[in-house]
């Protein structure tokens, strides 16, 4: 029998299925997102796409699924406070953060994002002490924890986050406190910042692991309405993608929620990745996902995504690893608007996927970005998903909301408008380029979202770039991304161990092998026996901030390959390397189990000419390519990528 | 070059100063620079003026300006050579403190040097009467550490084994010392290194032409601003409590004299210098100067350019400019008072949308000793007051304002270099000025010394006064700071102390909240809503 994975990643305007069989057959799928929010929409595409494809539930053996649900509760803010049990005498430190101001010039200093997010009555301080080797000085106050579990239950939260001074070396007053909230504040759910972010300062651990509390409710409820979908139709549980770049089951996502924050950036990128041509691979490509409501963008060197041990959301720095992307306020429900003094802006706001763009008909009443894009000729009719375009209403809506107020004509502001829009996509792709010391005139521009096509080479050309790829089906990026990603699991354990010396290293060799110890099981056959990867961050002695180096247990726990290696990544990062002994401060272990081969999607190119030049609109089944007056065109017979060159 | 070309060169010259910033803090030794923040990277071009910086505590970031000036009035640039290194502290030669040390590197392109790379960092101890080199009570400026005129450091890559040793047998903490040294020589050749990539891509001329274009973009946007604003002359006076040493308070006055797209900042009628250290030099101004000019125009590129609509009038003799010998290493107060002063100055210039006046405090605490078993510890911390409010809403608790940018010291990075407990770390309630809109609340420390024996330099201000409200709101509540000792004794500390500090004792340090914003009481707003 025919058996066939599907990955399902959801936008801010679509929701997007990418399927292959064991027969390397690929079909995809599009839905625009419903007034009923993600979660339906999710098992709704899936049963067109079974329904339309002839596809027994039951042959469906793997499920991959990417959410934004993380990342919009972050973003949103929305969700019902939750407790937090600090160290008696630190109850305010996420309000009092770390001291310092984002906006050094700014006349006025706005108060840490922390104080509204956390209100003060739902802070404790919780009796109870351990010092900085780990060694207790004062029991932890039990009844102060039940007293506290007590009053959050009566307030009605539904989640406690926990975060005592030396967790990560010393445990156990956060894990007798699980106990206690257990019986006080029955069902409540409890994040352990020694669980979460076992790494030293306690600002960014407790700011951490008070955010996986309070995205965790929104995210349980989300994952577990889909799993009882997927069960009802006799579909396997799905596994999710983490910001760490690989997929895991659920229970392992549930356990910290906030691992899921960047889920489907993460998955777009590796899809973006997986359809690098040569010359991309080799040099230097900037990923840029145009969606509904924002851009997110990806500096890819050697074909790789970089990651980051921190993650900006809005206003909001966590401390957790993640694929490093780096997003704008952009996408094509931005809304277009004049301000005071006649200059154009677009976004921050967006009419998002529902009411949507005026152009949608759903009762939208201001211009976005697609409607420009409407007025100027440049999308069909009927959106990929089936959403049917209304010419009149995005040019009464530009009318009103831009034209008139410039003293333009209808066609002439939404071009502006275009410009405008161009011109901040050119400014974010210099600012990620020039972030991580990369020229963005180098780079090859590599252009997904529904909406990549339309902007890439004009953002590019303003950018000084001179190469754009699209890939097929550049809409549904993160979704075949998905099915190519590896499951993924990684466990760290902070140390303190000298790098230097025979026994410093033995030590190490003996708790590289602990953790090596620990292979979650493959979740599908398809999935490679696992693949073992170790790490270790590295300072010299007097440092605190380390440097992640690669070990390989086989040859490098011997002699000094391991202090050469971080002499060197030390010279690369900050300039020089030391003449100071070297201690390793934490080591971590990623088991990786390889996704099979998937071929690349259907592109779906409308046409039969494999070349040409400027100017021309391209489209295909799911994404409309602007190529300017001075570029060339090419398809890629073997993967329908799509190549733009400036001559 | 074209505007977009323009605009990638700035991006580029910032993304250098960032890079140079995160190598500098992420390998620093000394606490305060790492936890902290308390160090700052810049570019700089051949003739000294200043081409691009990191996003940094501002009162380094311009304290780097005059320190760049005075090496190259040393070492004349023409006879700089690739793997050169420089360094100073000396405030009469460029420098703000003796802690502070600023380390410059040529960048050569075809043999000459085209640009220069520079940082200053905040080192853990060089040495003087007091562990931390920070003395509240220091009448001279040799109590207070090693003074190093502009000398040359490094060559072909190597510092100097002379100057070496010299640096390092006059500190308490000669690992940190020479680590932090190497953090900051790191930092600059990192920088130097991309620097040297960018003119190589353009070439000298295209480099210098880039360069003025950016700098008369720095000018135009600054100036821009200054037309925009009221002509006319601005008085704000403040006072310190003392200089620690006599009791009477030292005044502070300013004048902004704003007359079309100029500006001239005089302190003329501020205080005769003090034998105390509460003296600043004139770096320490020129960056609470050059702070101003980067609010009016935030958005413009921050170099030299900035600076050119600016005339700072420092009276000889002055707290704000004393002469040679004079003690000077709790400037921060000084400095963060002249600087709110400059502030409220301008609000009467433009008062659409200013706050209340923000604590205009940030406490310096240096404690230093050894552990039950002898072992030594240093370390420096800074603690922030409240905000002020203003029209738009509340002022935030103990954050960093103005020339200031400083983190706290996390409990686990304290209690892991030195036998002392953080016992609490909260906003302290009651401190802020009331107001339509409260200020920021100030902050409580308490530390615990759980062994050994320690000898404690603790600066504050506004012990003696408040933060004014604006617009009808109230003042927010002065500093405090107590020792309790374990016997029960508790002595209440003036704004600038040293003692010894015993096992058992506690420290309790209250910074003060921030001013009010409008006539009217929160607490109402908050019931109506």
């Amino acid at each position: 029998m025919t058996r066939w994975s599907l990955g399902i990643d959801v936008g801010g305007t679509f929701v997007d299925l990418s399927a292959v069989s064991s027969a390397g057959e690929r079909r995809v799928r599009k839905r625009a997102l419903g007034a009923d929010g993600p979660g339906g929409a999710v098992l709704a595409v899936l049963d067109e796409f079974l329904a339309a494809e002839g596809i027994a539930p039951a042959s469906v053996d793997r499920l991959l699924h990417g959410t934004t649900v993380a990342t919009n509760a972050l973003l949103e803010r929305r969700s019902p406070p939750v407790g937090v049990l600090l160290t008696e005498g630190f109850a305010d430190i996420l309000t009092l953060a770390r001291q310092d101001r984002a906006d050094l010039y700014a006349r006025t200093v706005p108060p840490q994002p922390g104080q509204a997010l956390f209100p003060e009555q739902l802070r404790h301080g919780i009796g109870g002490r351990m010092d900085a080797a780990g060694t207790e000085l004062a029991p932890l106050d039990e009844k102060a924890v039940t007293e506290a579990g007590k009053a959050l239950a009566a307030e009605g939260v539904q989640a406690i986050a926990v975060c005592f001074l030396h967790s990560p070396l010393n445990a156990s007053h956060e894990r007798r406190a699980r106990e206690l909230l257990a019986i006080a504040a029955p069902g409540v759910r409890v994040s352990l910042s020694c669980e979460v972010d076992p790494r030293p300062r306690e600002y960014e651990r407790a700011l951490t692991t008070a955010l996986d509390a309070y995205v965790a409710g929104a995210v349980a409820a989300y994952v577990r309405e889909l799993e009882a979908g997927l069960k009802a139709r006799g579909i396997v549980a799905p596994l999710l993608m983490r910001s760490e770049g690989g997929v895991a089951s659920v229970e392992a996502c549930l356990a910290v929620p906030l691992s899921l924050a960047m889920s489907g950036p993460a998955a777009a990128v590796n899809g973006l990745c997986a359809l690098l041509d040569a010359e991309a691979k080799d040099g230097l490509a900037i990923g840029m996902d145009v969606g509904g409501t924002s851009t997110d963008f990806a500096v890819l060197e050697g074909g790789a995504p970089p990651f980051g041990e921190s993650l900006r959301v809005g206003d909001l720095r966590l401390r957790v690893r993640s694929v490093d992307v780096h997003s704008i306020a952009l996408g094509g429900g931005s809304v277009i608007a004049v301000d005071a003094v006649g200059g154009l802006r677009i976004g921050p706001r967006s009419m998002g996927a529902w009411p949507g763009p005026a152009c949608f008909g759903r009762g939208g009443d201001r211009a976005t970005l697609t409607d420009a894009f409407l007025v100027a000729g440049l999308l069909p009719e009927t959106l990929a998903g089936g959403l049917a375009l209304d010419r009149a209403l995005a040019s009464a809506a530009l009318e009103r909301d831009v034209a008139r107020p410039l003293g333009l004509g209808v066609p002439d502001a939404a071009l502006a408008a275009l410009r405008v829009a161009n011109a901040m996509l050119a400014d974010a792709i210099k600012r990620v380029a020039v972030g991580r010391g990369a020229d963005p005139r180098e780079a090859t521009l590599v252009a997904a979202g529904g909406g990549g096509g339309l902007h890439a080479a004009a953002a590019a050309q303003m950018a000084g770039a001179r190469r754009v790829l699209v890939p097929p089906s550049p809409g549904l990026a993160a979704a075949h991304g998905l099915l190519g990603t590896a499951q993924t699991h990684s466990v760290e354990r902070p140390v303190d161990l000298p790098l230097d010396t025979e026994a410093g290293r033995a030590s190490l060799a003996r708790v590289v092998r602990d953790l090596l110890a620990v292979a979650p099981p493959a979740q599908h056959p398809a999935y490679a026996a696992p693949k073992a990867s170790v790490f270790v961050e590295a300072c010299y002695a007097g440092q605190e901030f380390s440097l992640e180096i690669p070990l390989d247990p086989a040859t490098d726990l011997s002699g000094d390959t391991l202090a050469r290696r971080f002499d060197e990544r030390h010279r690369r990062v900050r300039g020089q390397a030391f003449p100071n002994p070297r201690r390793v401060r934490a080591v971590r272990v990623v088991q990786q189990h390889a996704a099979p081969a998937v071929p690349p999607p259907p592109a779906g190119w409308r046409g039969e000419a494999m070349r040409g030049s400027g100017a021309v609109v391209l489209s295909s089944d799911d994404t409309t390519v602007v190529v300017p007056d001075g570029w060339t065109w090419s398809r890629e017979p073997a993967t329908g990528v799509l190549v733009l060159e400036r001559s | 070059m074209d505007a977009a070309d323009l605009a990638i060169f700035r991006l580029q010259l910032e993304g250098i100063a960032e890079r140079m910033q995160e190598a500098l803090s992420h390998a620093a030794f000394s606490a305060i620079a790492r936890e902290g923040q308390d160090c700052a990277a810049a570019l700089f071009l051949a003739d000294g003026r200043l081409l691009a910086q990191a996003k940094a505590l501002p009162l380094l970031l311009g304290c780097l300006v005059p320190a760049v000036r005075g090496i190259l009035d040393a070492f004349p640039v023409d006879a700089m050579r690739e793997g050169d290194a420089y360094l100073l502290n000396d405030p009469w030669s460029g420098g703000t403190h003796l802690p502070d040390l600023s380390v410059v590197r040529p960048v050569l392109h075809e043999g000459r040097v085209v640009a220069l790379t520079a940082t200053i960092l905040h080192h853990q101890d060089v040495g003087g009467m007091a562990p931390g080199s920070v003395p509240p009570d220091a009448t001279d400026i040799w109590q207070e550490g090693l003074r190093l005129v502009p000398l040359q450091w490094r060559r072909n890559g190597e510092p100097l084994p002379s100057i070496q040793s010299l640096l390092l047998a006059n500190t308490r903490t000669p690992q940190a010392m020479a680590g932090d040294l190497e953090s900051q020589w790191s930092a600059c050749s990192r920088g130097a290194r991309e620097l040297a990539e960018i003119v190589s891509g353009l070439g000298t001329a295209g480099f210098a032409d880039a360069s003025a274009r950016l700098l008369a973009e720095g000018e135009a946007l600054t100036r821009a601003a200054l037309r925009r604003a009221k002509d006319g002359d601005y008085v704000a006076r403040d006072a310190l409590d003392g200089d620690g040493i006599d009791g009477r308070s030292l005044p502070v006055v300013v004048t902004l004299r704003k007359r079309g797209e100029a500006l001239t900042i005089d302190f003329e009628g501020s205080s005769v210098q003090s034998r105390g250290p509460v003296n600043a030099a004139p770096a320490a101004l020129s960056a609470a100067a050059f702070y101003l000019l980067r609010t009016l125009a935030p958005e413009a590129p921050s170099n030299h350019g900035c600076l050119a609509p600016l005339t700072l009038r420092l009276p000889e003799g002055s707290l704000v400019n004393p002469r040679p010998g004079a003690a000077l290493n709790a400037r921060t107060a000084t400095v963060k008072l002249a600087c709110n002063a400059l502030l409220a100055a301008w609000a009467e210039a433009d008062p659409e949308g200013a706050p209340a006046p923000n604590s205009a405090v940030v406490v310096v605490l240096s404690i230093g000793g050894e552990d039950a078993s002898g072992k030594p510890f240093v370390f420096t911390e800074v603690i922030a007051g409240g905000a002020g409010a203003h029209p738009g809403g509340e002022g935030a608790p103990g954050i960093a304002t103005d020339v200031g940018n400083g983190r706290n010291m996390p409990a686990e990075m304290l209690e892991a270099a030195a036998p002392i407990l953080l016992e609490r770390y909260e906003v302290r309630t009651g401190s802020e000025g009331t107001g339509r809109h409260r200020g920021g609340a100030g902050v409580r420390r308490v530390y615990f010394l759980r062994e050994g024996r320690a000898m404690v330099s603790y600066r504050s201000e506004r012990h003696e006064s408040r933060a004014p409200g604006a617009r009808g709101g109230g003042a927010g509540a002065p500093a405090a700071a107590q020792c309790r000792r374990a016997d029960g004794t508790v002595i209440d500390l003036p704004s600038k102390a040293r003692f010894e500090w015993r096992a058992g004792d506690r420290l309790v340090i209250e910074t003060p909240g921030g001013g009010g914003w409008g006539e009217g009481s929160t607490e109402q707003h908050s019931e109506d809503s």
